[in-house]
């Protein structure tokens, strides 16, 4: 069987619900089983790939770290520019990632096999 | 054709798990494979300890999707976080990882996520 | 159907709506479920964006029985049931929720 290809949307932003944290560990087992993966921050999902997070106040692990290693563990990283624009990020406020706009993620969406969201 | 759900809200909570159980029942009674994951909360809808006087009681709405053919797993860490045991949850169903939620995508045709 | 957007937050309260009428296009459904089926009233940039969203080919359904618990009704053939949601994810290449 080919290997399946999904997209993985994470919406929420991180510390304040547990999504983006638990998003992650969902993803990793896509990523470990062979399953092509690909991640698009979207919405407050976008928060995730801010820099300088310090959760250790919070005794919380850190999340941008995490989805930081994402390409070296062979998934690849989105972030949905128009997402970013509404929150008041800049790209380069963030880690590195490929951006997309609207027409770039319907094309994503419409290259894989599932769509599973984290809200 | 083979159908996914990924439920992460726990039961009495949110409507999701009801949603779930009605479209998973019409899957199943058109002759489609269900497979449904349970993650964080999500878990707690299979606590065979449920009690729901004069109310649905969503623990046997999930058995009864598990006698009609659906394969229900629960995430075994997110059961482990929130002290929920093997021996906990209702016959039929089983605590599963990762590796079982990736199967279960690998199986779908169509796949639906249902979180907050 | 290549997408079925299908929403379930109420669309008053939160923002999950937009993103499915961002990326919506000819031939997909957006199907409003659980408190998102709210739509029916609003918000104004809501009704708006539907309409456009019509117009430009988009289909537009809202969960029957989810507008019935909470004693709100759809313009006439604009609801589907659950028997006609199943159908619409057997249809649909991917589910957005």
């Amino acid at each position: 069987m080919e290997a399946k290809k999904v997209a993985v949307l994470i919406r929420s932003a991180p510390y304040g619900m547990a999504t983006a944290g638990e998003g992650f560990r969902a993803l990793i087992g896509l990523v470990s089983m062979g399953i092509q993966t690909h991640v698009v921050l979207v919405d407050d999902g976008v928060m995730v790939a801010l820099k300088n997070q310090s959760p250790e106040v919070l005794d919380m692990n850190n999340l941008v770290d995490l989805y930081a290693q994402l390409p070296g563990l062979g998934a690849k990283l989105y972030l949905h520019h128009p997402s970013l624009a509404d929150h008041g990020i800049s790209p380069d406020a963030c880690i590195e990632a490929e951006v997309l706009d609207d027409e770039k993620l319907r094309r994503l969406i419409s290259s894989v096999d599932h769509v599973i969201t984290f809200n | 054709m083979t159908v996914g759900f990924l439920l992460r809200t726990g039961p009495y909570t949110s409507q999701n798990v009801d949603t779930c159980y009605q479209l998973a029942s019409r899957f199943l009674a058109r002759g489609h494979e269900v497979r449904m994951f349970l993650y964080e909360d999500g878990v707690f809808n299979l606590d065979k300890e449920i009690q729901s006087p004069q109310e649905r009681n969503l623990a046997e709405m999930m058995a009864e999707l598990a006698q009609k053919g659906a394969k229900i797993k629960a995430c075994g860490t997110c059961a482990k976080f929130r002290g929920l045991k093997r021996t906990d949850i209702i016959e039929g169903t089983k605590l599963a990882g990762m590796v079982v939620f990736s199967n279960y995508v690998k199986e779908c045709d169509r796949f639906l996520s249902f979180g907050f | 159907m290549e997408n079925l957007y299908l929403v379930t937050r109420s669309t008053f309260e939160r923002t999950a709506w937009q993103l499915a009428a961002r990326l919506a296009k000819r031939g997909d459904t957006i199907c409003f479920a659980q408190d998102a089926v709210l739509a029916v009233q609003g918000p104004k940039e809501l009704s708006r964006k539907l309409s456009e969203m019509e117009s430009a080919g988009v289909t537009v359904r809202f969960l029957a029985e989810d507008l019935a618990a909470r004693g709100l009704t759809a313009p006439e053939g604009k609801t589907v049931n659950y028997d006609g949601l199943t159908s619409l994810i057997e249809e649909a290449k991917h589910i957005i929720s």
